[in-house]
């Protein structure tokens, strides 16, 4: 109960969540109200625990891989990459430059694709439900790559221990002119669209607005700790793959709030793409054929624990995977999930917010609730 | 084109003509052939309601689907205009949900009485020459009154249904509703200001003698429209049913027929916006070639097409904008427009 | 605390190594093993380093061993340098310190941690299961783990 003056007003519990048509999936949050503003938030999540890790424990190493792919769903082939990094790190096997290229090529595609979603979905929760039509369209584009390289649109289960699955073929050449054709004229309608709306700039500036010490405390990654200033990408800082070949350049915000998580992403699609076109361009350079490292038919990894991390469309993924030397399982298997690390700020966030500011925050953050709970 | 135009106006006279020998012939009070006539005029305007919803539910779902790069429904009937019939076949269908601790007869009556405003509004609404059921010579008036009406069956509908969600959306409705009638009267009273009067069918001659509303009263246009959509609950101002946010809000646990008898309200209660709107601003049922009934039905479903277009573009706006919005913009805008307006007419008259 | 300075691993591994507790492991030049007692100090000292990002905390059940192993992997947001602690703690006694004071990111961290191992954090503010529901019984990704069978819970009345 709180006294505004005269006026009587009393404190409530809304559940928002899991059944929510904006919660990204079945995320809840138990959060309090007074009126219309946020006093607490708590958010509760694991409705979609599925048990991976444990999973793992009792698959061999090539039989758990595709399950990988169904953390961050929306882009299959990132998630991948982190353990098969690891694996590779304990066995100590040496990538061929081709699977390497075709790698990173399908990564950053499925990065656009996952984008595309995020950017979509944010206009979408804020009431413009037309606004998730256009950037969908583009990630057909994507899909229809990776459909025509590896059969599969969505979990693709392509890269491989010690490579990828299938090699660069015409079809897939021709599905990514028309990606490059398709995406520039869509992204400058998108700016036109949505950048100078007024009820969107209302809706996010100076919403949910995350300073950078909180967000290097929190250990946010991804998008939404380079809007908020800090200058921090995998892909150019600590490069894996051979990301050390291509410059990247990392647009960075300073104001933290919703507004610069979108801003962020927009000015990300672009050097997305240039980085596609250059990979690209390297690829048809190399010979085809060899994708495939000297990988043992068994794997079996000697005794150890490594961890390796990528740069994922949500943020940073790492995978630690612990090995006893002697069976063809993993001892332990853990994915550490940039949505889930990204979410634990919501607490110390959204009080002092109102409902559809709450809305603006979740939808602005783009976690996947498939990587929250594993 | 002098009979298709005065069609209707002859079917009425006809019905009193027949209902007049009855009652001759009976020998029955006079007063009878009065009210027969106005069970004939309502049940015309429920028609009329009714069929206009209808369309509209379609129209909307397929002008949705053009702006969002997808052909809508394109099943049912010819292009898919008969989709309605499939939807209200499928409410119908539907099992009648009503939550353990809702307030049984209000939740039910709330979805009942949410036609009852715009079906009132509509009495006065002059659809083509000398067919206003109800001319009123303060008919402006009376239909700002009875379309304040429109925000309470929702508001019951929330306070019925014993969920928080709902709870939510019908303190939204009220803030909204009550918010966005000062703009949307001021709005109205420039227009009354300059065409003289408060009825409709004499607005509608000042703009046939002069010329249409709209260009003498542009700001005013626009924010009628504002605050329309506001009172209609329709986006950017949807926040009672926020769709988004609360789930279905005010409406979350309203399922089938009820859910369906609200949704059509809705349309209804646009229509008559639009039609006020045509009628003060867009000079009503007046036009060149074509019957009178048939250009106000043109330029209502231009206004529509408007109302919709709005709604699948633009997001939503949050519940404190709603009313910062409404009360530090709105507002002084509309207060000078009325003082620039009285001053002109006064110069000028 | 902010420090734009990054010191680099040779330099953390010099003064790591003067930590009581805190021993580097052969072979590598970022992986140290802590003893409980020098937890907090050695990640107070990597903060202040300029290894501001709290990557992982995660187990690993060596049930054959007889202990757990507490995995910290702390980095830093200027390189790829990745900093590992290794914290083994006995499986009967699964406790440790609570890193919730010195990097804000490990209270989710610790709750899954917990949740999965029953390995409990002195010093959490909120220490509760995260993944699994309230009333759930037992570790999961402990080895010797046996999942209870569903129980029939009856139908619940509202009277």
């Amino acid at each position: 109960m709180s006294e505004n003056g005269n006026a009587y007003s009393e404190r409530y519990t809304l559940n928002l969540g899991p059944q929510h048509p904006s919660t990204h999936g079945v995320l809840r949050i138990v959060a309090d109200f007074d009126g219309e503003t946020c006093i607490s938030a708590d958010p509760v999540i694991g409705y979609l625990h599925r048990g991976m890790e444990k999973l793992l424990e009792s698959r061999t190493y090539p039989q758990g891989l595709p399950y990988t792919d169904r953390l961050d769903y929306l882009a299959g082939v990132n998630n991948n990459l982190p353990l098969a990094l690891a694996v590779e790190k304990l066995l100590g096997v040496e990538i061929p430059e081709r699977a390497s290229l075709l790698r990173m090529l399908t990564c950053e595609i499925m990065r656009l694709a996952s984008y595309m979603v995020g950017i979509g979905i944010y206009i979408m929760d804020l009431g413009a439900v037309s606004g998730v039509f256009y950037p969908f369209q583009q990630r057909e584009y994507a899909l229809e790559v990776m459909s025509a390289l590896c059969g599969a649109r969505m979990t693709q289960g392509y890269i491989r221990f010690g490579g990828v699955q299938a090699d660069w073929n015409d079809e897939a050449e021709a599905a990514l002119d028309v990606l490059y054709k398709e995406l520039p004229p869509f992204i400058e309608m998108y700016h036109k669209l949505i950048d100078e709306n007024e009820i969107f700039l209302r809706r996010t500036k100076g919403v949910g607005v995350i300073t950078a010490e909180r967000a290097k405390s929190y250990a946010l990654t991804g998008p939404n700790l380079r809007a908020s200033g800090v200058d921090y990408d995998l892909r150019r800082d600590a490069p894996y793959c051979l990301y050390d070949r291509f410059t990247i350049k990392v647009p960075v915000q300073q104001a933290g709030d919703c507004h610069a998580r979108y801003a962020q992403r927009m000015l990300e699609v672009e050097e997305i793409l240039k980085l596609i076109k250059a990979i690209h361009a390297a690829l048809k350079e190399t010979e085809p054929g060899k994708i495939m490292g000297a990988v043992p038919k068994m794997l079996r990894p000697p005794a150890g624990e490594a961890y390796a991390q990528t740069e994922n469309p949500k943020g940073i993924m790492g995978c630690l995977v612990a090995s006893d030397g002697k069976g063809v399982n993993p001892l332990r298997v853990h994915f550490r999930r940039p949505s889930f690390d990204n979410i634990a700020i919501f607490s110390e966030l959204m009080p002092g917010h109102k409902v559809a500011d709450l809305i603006a925050i979740i939808a602005s953050f783009d976690i996947v609730l498939g990587e929250i709970d594993g | 084109m002098e009979f298709i135009n005065n069609i209707f106006v002859n079917i009425a006279g006809l019905c009193r003509a027949v209902f007049a020998w009855l009652v001759g012939l009976l020998h029955l009070p006079d007063v009878l052939v009065d009210i027969a006539m106005v069970a004939v005029y309502w049940l015309a305007i429920v028609v009329v309601c009714v069929l206009c919803a209808l369309f509209y539910v379609v129209w909307e779902r397929k002008l949705a689907g053009y702006i969002q790069r997808r052909p809508g429904p394109n099943r049912l009937g010819p292009n898919g205009w008969l989709q309605t019939i499939g939807d209200a076949i499928k409410l119908v269908m539907k099992e009648d949900i009503v939550p353990d601790g809702a307030d049984k007869p209000i939740h039910l009556l709330a979805a009942l009485l949410a036609f009852v405003p715009p079906m009132l509004a509509l009495a006065a609404m002059p659809f083509g020459e000398g067919m206003t059921a109800l001319d009123l010579d303060l008919g402006v008036v009376y239909i700002m009154a009875v379309t304040t009406l429109a925000s309470l069956p929702v508001l019951c509908a929330g306070y019925a249904s014993n969920n928080k969600y709902a709870m939510m959306g019908a303190l939204r409705v009220v803030n909204q509703a009550i918010s966005y009638e000062v703009p949307q009267a001021l709005a109205i009273l420039s227009v009354v200001l300059v065409a003289g009067t408060f009825n409709l069918n004499g607005i509608i001659d000042f703009q046939t003698g002069h010329v249409w509303l709209i260009l003498l009263q542009p700001v005013a246009f626009v924010v009628y429209l504002i605050s329309a959509l506001a009172e209609c609950n329709r986006a950017p101002f949807d926040l009672p049913e926020g769709e988004s946010e609360l789930t279905a809000g005010v409406f979350t646990e309203y399922s089938g027929m009820r859910y369906a008898l609200f949704y059509l309200a809705e349309y209804c209660n646009m229509f008559v916006a639009a039609g006020l709107a045509t009628t003060l601003f867009l000079g009503g049922f007046t036009g060149p070639f074509l019957p009178g009934w048939v250009w106000f039905l043109l330029k209502t479903f231009v206004i529509m097409s408007l109302f919709i277009w709005v709604r699948w573009t633009l997001p939503r706006i949050r519940a404190d904008y709603v009313l910062r919005f409404c009360w530090k913009v709105l507002v002084p805008l509309m207060l000078v427009n009325l003082l620039v307006t009285g001053v002109i007419v006064y110069i000028l008259v | 605390m902010t420090n734009n300075e990054v010191k680099t691993k040779a330099q953390v591994a010099a003064a790591m190594t003067k930590i009581a507790g805190v021993a580097a492991i052969e072979g590598t030049d970022c992986e140290y093993t802590v003893e409980a007692s020098a937890l907090i100090q050695a990640a107070e000292y990597l903060l202040g380093a300029g290894y501001e990002f709290l990557a992982d905390i995660t187990a690993v059940d060596y049930l054959a061993a007889g202990h757990f192993r507490l995995l910290y992997q702390i980095a830093n947001y200027h390189n790829g340098d990745i900093i590992t602690l290794k914290l083994d703690i006995p499986r009967e006694a699964a406790e440790a310190d609570s890193l919730c004071g010195v990097y804000a990111a490990a209270n989710w961290l610790e709750r899954e941690v917990y949740d999965m191992f029953g390995i409990k954090f002195a010093g959490h503010p909120d220490l509760r299961r995260i993944l699994m529901w309230d009333g759930y019984e037992g570790w999961p990704l402990r080895k010797d783990f046996v999942q209870q069978p569903n129980k029939y819970q009856g139908r619940r009345r509202l009277d």
